[in-house]
């Protein structure tokens, strides 16, 4: 079988693929992460509901995939300008408290999915097809290219608004001191109403391309989550190229363990990794300078 | 207006008399007595919740010690045919095991990062469990599991398995012990030590108490009772699978409940419980048969918002000198 | 035995580094039993990394600590505590949520070799309440205190631990020349009931008409070592303190 002659190529391109997505996953998380210093449990939540919205205008409206994306961006940034207004709120200790509200908050998200969609996997077909490269033998899914050039456009968007504008060089002074950053006269509030308003519109696009690729059940968000927290720890905040090897590498280990073991054992991955991850940093994210 | 600790003694006894009273008014009100006596079986896990949060950890991964309580006893149960009553204690020990590689692996992280790696610790024995099917039957779960059973007192028939009054009653007990266990470890030097642990933790170590171990005896202590009501939980249910038991929803109740009643009396977890569980079955789930959980996400967002000291006294300052 | 005094705490060739920074150099002295010994030392002269060293928060990179006959080296901070070391913190240290009464009693009832009943726990503390006077703030949440109090709590409460070394890091600073009067008399007064003490201060009010010897420290090296009237005329450490009072300023 042509399968397994190149096991390794394989494991490369959809490690690839996948892994870019994580780094997308994983943008919104620290981009908010990073200026409000604000932990979101939800945000694979967040993901998984934009992943419904787009099912449901494709299948009940007959909305091809790719219009999906613009109204899926809108309202997952919709969806964060409350939730900025609600973690703006909370008190000392801050993280602490962001974390446990926002925990509550997938709870709540989880259970309301739950309501509305039903607890049955659901997969967003987007009428690609794979296709197979005649002499050696490998196969190739569009989806996994969509997947891979709209990853990375959306991080090199991100990384060009970040470095290359006026608005960026705000940006990441305030994820580097807030304080300073303040005090030189950047208004805090619009820049964390920005990050909410930029990582809603990550989510959004991540939620399409996660139900397009893996299945979407209304509990699929923990996974998401621990993904996004596993590369802002690997990363740091406000480094986007670190941010995309965090991914690839994880990418690259979860399909590495799906030719290998299998994949139904992808998802202690994750998890896995996070733990060891924080056995060995126990101080966590770090504010190094954005790079 | 500040309540006295006798104070507050007086009206848990109160509350525990009423409990235990009132069937004997309504002796068919079986809906009831299955709604109390499950908000008894969280109450308990809420308190289990607490010990550890004692020490000034916010765990956001219980499930784990309740899901591997409830196989541990599900499995000896299944294989080798053994009494509930011996596996529910026998089988929370898997809870214990699993405690004691958290306290070794975990002995450095504080605050968001001990939380953040517990949401990724329950990911850990449920995903073996869910593919172990040799064993613990995958996904699909195991049925048919040993109800509670049933005691006999002369003539006096206890069916803690069929009989919801007595299950009722079983229930009230365990948590009326282990609330009265829970006040006797707040009020010893264990727990003032604890207390100290919480509140600072340089300052602790610095009066000669050792953190580390308070706080791995604290988390072995929680993990074995969460385990407990895990295993209860398979019993009662008398079926069991990886994505019942090792849920996010798990993890919150008792994080939920102990916030909402209150961390400072030592019958907040319990209260939290006896209020919010009723209020979910019997009002919430007839309006959403399905998805009324999102009402515990809502009253967590809700009781932080409006009791901002909620949880802040829980917190242990990284230690620094 | 024979009434010689004995050495209570002997350092000997301690080093720390901190990456490429080397801390503290080459170290060594010894303090014998009923004496106080005074560190002086600008800014970052590593005062606060030695009593970290010493009372176990911080592994050195070389050396070795040697408490009361025992290499305590690698003893962990608490076993320090119940073996009789107690120490205050440059920032106080304090149990924000307990009383005053309470935080004391925590060194009482955990610090002590002998374990005490939480009746006599709670005595011994209230009659240490008194030497710093405190006594009248018992009640209050220590959260509540001003940060010069409870710089006086943590001294109450390190002394709960019966200890038979007391480091005390900058004990004096912000407080009045009368409150610094008052613990120089407290001081003085504990090191007749047998209290040995290590005490750093870089204003010199306190430490100067307490020690019975001073230690100066500069960039982790002591560039001095005498009687508190011959180190103060000595001109190595005038220069050391001159440079970084110009450069710097003295902290707040
Ligand atoms: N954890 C650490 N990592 C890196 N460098 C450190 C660390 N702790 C202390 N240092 C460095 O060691 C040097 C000595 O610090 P230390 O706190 O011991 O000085 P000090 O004499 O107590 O000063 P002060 O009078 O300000 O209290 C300083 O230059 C400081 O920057
Ligand atoms: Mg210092």
């Amino acid at each position: 079988m042509s399968f397994n002659a190149w096991p390794w190529f394989q494991i490369i391109a959809s490690g690839f693929s996948l892994g870019s997505f994580y780094a997308l996953v994983a943008l919104g998380f620290s981009l908010i992460f990073g200026i409000t210093r604000a932990f979101n449990l939800a945000h694979g939540e967040m993901i998984v509901l934009g992943g419904y919205l787009a099912f449901v205008l494709w299948k009940f409206y007959q909305v091809p995939f790719f219009l999906t994306l613009p109204p899926c961006l809108l309202a997952m940034a919709g969806l964060s300008l409350p939730l900025y207004l609600l973690l703006r709120r909370l008190k000392e200790p801050y993280a602490l408290n962001t974390l446990v509200v926002t925990f509550g908050l997938a709870l709540l998200l989880q259970n309301l999915m739950l309501v509305l969609f039903s607890a049955d996997y659901r997969l967003l077909d987007s009428g690609l097809t794979s296709f197979t490269i005649p002499r050696i033998g490998i196969t190739f899914s569009w989806n996994q290219g969509v997947l891979l050039l709209l990853s990375l456009l959306a991080t090199a968007g991100v990384h060009l608004v970040l470095h290359h504008t006026f608005l960026g060089k705000a940006l990441r002074a305030t994820i580097q001191d807030w304080e300073a950053a303040q005090m030189a006269g950047i208004n805090v509030k619009l820049m964390s109403f920005i990050a909410f308003g930029m990582g809603g519109m990550l989510i959004g696009l991540a939620g399409p391309l996660y139900g397009q690729n893996m299945y979407l059940y209304p509990t699929a968000g923990t996974e998401a989550t621990l993904i996004a927290i596993i590369i802002t720890i690997f990363a740091g905040v406000g480094r986007i190229r670190t941010l995309l090897l965090g991914g690839w590498l994880l990418g690259l280990m979860e399909s590495a363990a799906i030719f290998t073991v299998g994949s139904k054992w992808r998802e202690l991955v994750s998890a896995a990794v996070l733990v060891t991850l924080l056995y060995f940093r126990p101080e966590g994210i770090s504010f190094r300078k954005p790079g | 207006m500040k309540l006295k600790p006798y104070h507050s003694s007086i009206l848990a006894t109160a509350a525990a008399l009423g409990l235990a009273a009132w069937p004997l008014f309504f002796p068919d009100a079986f809906l009831y007595f299955q709604v109390l006596g499950m908000a008894c079986l969280y109450g308990t896990l809420a308190l289990a919740w607490s010990i550890y949060a004692l020490s000034g950890a916010i765990s956001l991964g219980h499930a784990a010690f309740f899901g591997l309580g409830a196989y541990g006893s599900a499995l000896l149960n299944h294989y080798w045919h053994w009494s509930p009553f011996l596996t529910i204690f026998l089988g929370s020990l898997a809870s214990v095991s699993f405690g004691l590689l958290w306290s070794l692996f975990f002995r450095r992280l504080r605050g968001v990062y001990l939380g953040l790696a517990s949401l990724a610790a329950v990911e850990i024995p449920r995903v073996i469990i869910d593919n172990w099917d040799a064993v613990t039957y995958g996904s699909m779960g195991m049925t048919g599991l040993g109800k509670l059973p049933t005691l006999s007192l002369g003539s006096w028939q206890l069916a803690f398995g069929s009989d919801l009054k007595a299950q009722y009653y079983l229930l009230l007990t365990v948590v009326i012990g282990a609330t009265i266990l829970y006040k006797l470890a707040m009020g010893s030097r264990w727990g003032w030590a604890l207390r100290a642990v919480r509140e600072n933790e340089t300052a602790a170590t610095m009066m000669g108490i050792r953190v580390n171990r308070e706080r791995t005896k604290a988390l072995l202590c929680s993990s074995y009772l969460t385990g407990v009501c895990g295993a209860l939980y398979a019993h009662i249910l008398g079926l069991i699978e990886p994505a019942l038991v090792f849920s996010l929803h798990v993890s919150a109740l008792p994080l939920i409940f102990t916030i909402f009643g209150g961390r400072t009396l030592f019958f907040g977890p319990v209260l939290g419980a006896l209020l919010l569980y009723p209020l979910e079955q019997l009002v919430f789930q007839p309006l959403f048969p399905s998805g009324h959980a999102a009402v515990y996400g809502l009253v967590i967002i809700l009781t932080i918002l409006f009791f901002p000291r909620g949880i802040a006294a829980w917190i242990t300052a990284r230690k620094s000198a | 035995m024979d009434n010689r005094p004995q050495i209570c705490l002997k350092v000997s060739r301690l080093s720390k580094r901190y990456g490429g920074q080397q801390v503290l150099r080459d170290i060594s002295f010894s303090l014998q039993e009923g004496e106080i010994l005074g560190i002086i030392g600008p800014n970052g002269a590593g005062k606060t990394t030695l009593f970290n060293i010493i009372t176990g928060w911080v592994p050195p990179s070389g050396g070795e600590v040697v408490f009361l006959g025992e290499k305590t080296t690698d003893w962990t901070p608490d076993r320090l505590c119940r073996g009789g070391m107690a120490r205050t913190f440059q920032i106080p240290q304090v149990f924000p949520e307990m009383s005053v009464l309470e935080n004391v009693m925590t060194g009482a009832w955990f610090g002590q070799q002998s374990r005490p009943s939480a009746a006599q726990a709670r005595d011994q503390s209230r009659e240490l309440l008194g030497l710093v006077e405190l006594a009248a703030k018992e009640a209050t949440p220590a959260r509540e205190l001003s940060l010069m109090q409870q710089r006086l709590l943590e001294l109450a409460r390190a002394l709960a631990t019966r200890p038979k070394l007391l480091l005390l890091d900058e004990v004096a600073a912000g407080l009045s020349l009368k409150a610094v009067k008052c613990l120089s008399n407290l001081i003085l007064r504990l090191r007749t009931q047998g209290l040995t003490l290590l005490l750093t201060d870089h204003l010199l009010h306190l430490i100067m008409p307490v020690s019975d010897r001073l230690l100066a420290l500069d960039q982790g090296e002591i560039i001095a070592e005498g009687s508190p009237q011959d180190l103060i005329q000595n001109p190595e450490v005038e220069s050391a303190y001159l440079g970084v009072r110009g450069a710097a300023g003295e902290e707040g």
